[in-house]
């Protein structure tokens, strides 16, 4: 069973994601701030993180620069243009970028897609 | 042309017109000299002419004496006249020559014996006796010998003509009269010239009689007084003349001409050179303080220009009390104000961008933290969705779900045109008919059963694009046909082409379009034709940001027609090649 870390200061957000990927069968694990994600990363060594951009603790750059051997897809509401995602993808240990909100199918495609 | 060539132009017009004004008025006073010139000549000759007639009215009035005196002769007897008119010669004082002469031309008697002979053969006294009457005294100039004859008519007492008593004066009489000539009023050149044309006397020579004279044109007077002018060895001269009748004379007054012009001329030279001199020094010193004028304007223009480049001046020269110091003073006070008024546009201008900066953050920021509850909520809607097989919960769900995703529109247009005001795009060269192939194969769900004709240049539309942006604009064009069309009759048609001198992309529909109430308020922001699309999606920005994107991003043009409502309607983007 693949384990998914869902890294958002959001908790509904984090229930919601939870529940759909529950659904799907991964296992589903949260961190509610930047330094509980480096090192939930740390310790639990999940096979995908779901990483919200804008987090109180540890910013998510330096998350990315730390957990070089995490795959991470970054996820956020901000306003961004295709070349900020360019831009933002670039470290190879980011591998997607999923805009808030999403739905639900995208979501799940996406994330299929990364945590094989 | 420039103030100082003009100035120096004018200058240079003045002078030469006032040089022309000495010239015609060198000229005029010339002429009227000439005139003056002339009539005294004439007038001189004139008086010459009266001093004659007065010195030979005394031997004429003598012949008359001797005339009447001869009538008392009884005895015609040549040695009884000849006896006679020596003792009237002695009488009267008379030295010369007197002879009594009959009307055939005989000389009867005389006190000289040269003078016996016949007359009758002598030219000169077949001429005379032609020319005048016998009747009374008349002045014979013989050509020969130089003498002056004064003939009078003699009558007998039965008042018959008995013939002529003549007096024979020398040439010395003459002599005597141009004595009298060039020792009394005139100094000057005088000649005394005879029917021949030969010069009988000069006042500056001795007595002369010359054979007819080439140099001075006598023959061409044909006047009783007048003026000629002639060339003797390459000098001018002008002469004035008078035609004495009684003594069948021409007396020429001669006055080199040539020196009194020269003397006018050069008079009027040194008068010309001291007016040059003056108006030279007077415009050189003009030249002068004009130029410094000039410099003074010069770099008056140069603060100006720097003024004028934003380069301000730290202090502007306002030296002097003349109008350009008061014009360097203005320059002064406008240095200071524009600079003053200038940093307060930069102060506003720092103010405005403050606040655009913290509007746009302030938009950026409340997408952000609305998105962030609206994506549970959309979520949880399309999974409550998803789970329930309870249909009525399920239709709630959606309308959760459909005015989420309204929300979240009206947040993405809001963001996006935010975003249009403050960022630049970077553009690359690139075909943009498969974008639009590719747009039209994302929205193939969005097109339902409306016919969709794309029809796409052979030709690569090559243009400067930012990808992201043109595919936004063309995705809100062909939205907006897709809205505006019937679900189910509806027709769109995308074709691109190409000219010489354009890109064109046509999106043409059959739908709705507009009036021309609707026309005017197209691009307005927030502007939407009907309220009652509030429930459907846009905000009123989605033709805003397309002509942004188009016009300002891509510098294209966008142009949106409609026939009229119901008539359908044609967007043109149009790229200049």
């Amino acid at each position: 069973m693949k384990t998914i870390l869902i890294a958002d200061d959001e908790e509904d957000i984090r229930i919601t994601i939870k529940t759909i990927l529950e659904s799907e069968g991964y296992k589903v694990i949260e961190a509610k701030n930047g330094t509980a994600c480096l090192k939930t990363i740390k310790e639990k060594k999940p096979d995908l993180v779901l990483l919200d951009i804008m987090m109180p603790g540890t910013p998510s750059e330096e998350i990315i620069q730390k957990a070089k051997s995490a795959k991470i897809v970054y996820f956020s509401a901000k306003t961004v243009t295709d070349e900020d995602i360019k831009e933002l993808t670039k470290p190879t240990n980011v591998k997607g970028f999923i805009k808030k909100p999403f739905d639900v199918k995208s979501l799940v495609k996406e994330i299929k897609k990364h945590a094989k | 042309m420039k103030l100082q060539k003009k100035l120096q132009l004018a200058g240079l017009i003045l002078i030469i017109a006032i040089l022309c004004s000495l010239l015609i008025f060198s000229s005029i006073q010339k002429t009227k000299l000439q005139e003056e010139k002339e009539l005294l000549l004439i007038n001189e000759a004139k008086a010459i002419n009266g001093e004659i007639n007065r010195i030979i009215q005394q031997p004429s009035q003598n012949v008359h004496i001797l005339a009447d005196n001869l009538k008392e002769v009884n005895s015609w007897n040549p040695a009884h006249i000849q006896e006679y008119l020596e003792n009237v010669g002695l009488i009267y004082g008379i030295y010369e020559d007197i002879s009594f002469i009959d009307t055939q031309g005989n000389v009867i008697a005389s006190t000289s014996f040269s003078y016996v002979g016949d007359w009758k053969t002598k030219e000169w006294f077949i001429q005379g006796l032609e020319r005048f009457t016998i009747s009374n005294p008349h002045y014979l100039l013989n050509p020969k010998r130089i003498v002056i004859e004064f003939v009078a008519p003699v009558h007998d007492q039965q008042n018959n003509l008995k013939g002529v008593v003549s007096i024979r004066l020398p040439f010395s009489h003459i002599e005597e009269i141009v004595q009298e000539i060039s020792t009394g009023v005139l100094q000057e050149d005088v000649y005394l010239i005879n029917d021949y044309n030969q010069f009988l006397m000069h006042t500056q020579e001795d007595k002369v009689l010359s054979a007819p004279n080439t140099e001075i044109p006598i023959s061409d007077i044909t006047t009783t007084q007048g003026t000629i002018y002639y060339e003797k060895n390459k000098t001018q001269f002008i002469s004035g003349f008078y035609v004495n009748e009684n003594f069948s004379a021409k007396i020429i007054v001669v006055e080199e001409q040539k020196r009194e012009i020269f003397k006018i001329i050069r008079e009027t030279n040194v008068l010309i050179a001291i007016i040059s001199l003056v108006i030279f020094t007077g415009l050189f010193m003009s030249y002068i303080f004009v130029g410094k004028k000039f410099q003074r304007i010069k770099y008056l223009d140069t603060q100006a220009k720097k003024i004028g480049e934003g380069n301000y001046p730290k202090t502007i020269n306002t030296k002097g009390d003349d109008e350009l110091s008061t014009l360097a003073k203005s320059l002064f006070l406008m240095n200071k104000k524009i600079q003053k008024r200038e940093k307060e546009l930069i102060a506003q201008k720092e103010k405005v961008n403050k606040l655009l900066a913290l509007k746009n953050k302030l938009i950026v920021q409340i997408g952000h933290d609305i998105k962030t509850p609206l994506t549970p909520m959309k979520a949880q809607a399309q999974l409550i969705q998803a789970q329930t097989k309870n249909s009525k919960i399920k239709k709630e769900a959606n309308i959760i779900e459909k005015n989420t995703n309204h929300l979240l529109s009206i947040l993405e247009e809001t963001n996006v045109f935010t975003q249009l005001q403050e960022n630049t795009f970077s553009k690359k060269k690139q075909d943009i008919n498969p974008l639009i192939t590719k747009l039209v194969q994302r929205k193939k769900t969005s097109f339902g059963k409306r016919k969709v004709d794309l029809k796409i240049s052979k030709k690569p539309l090559l243009l400067n694009l930012n990808e992201e942006k043109i595919t936004q604009a063309l995705d809100q064009l062909i939205t907006n046909a897709i809205e505006f069309t019937s679900p189910t009759t509806g027709k769109i048609s995308i074709t691109t082409t190409q000219t010489t001198t354009h890109n064109t992309i046509i999106i043409k529909d059959n739908g709705r379009g507009f009036g021309d109430t609707v026309k005017r308020k197209l691009f307005e922001y927030f502007f939407k034709e009907d309220d009652n699309r509030n429930n459907l999606g846009g905000f009123g920005l989605g033709l805003p940001i397309a002509k942004k994107i188009i016009q300002e991003i891509h510098k294209g043009k966008l142009l949106i027609q409609s026939k009229g409502p119901k008539q359908g309607t044609t967007v043109t983007i149009r790229f200049r090649r």
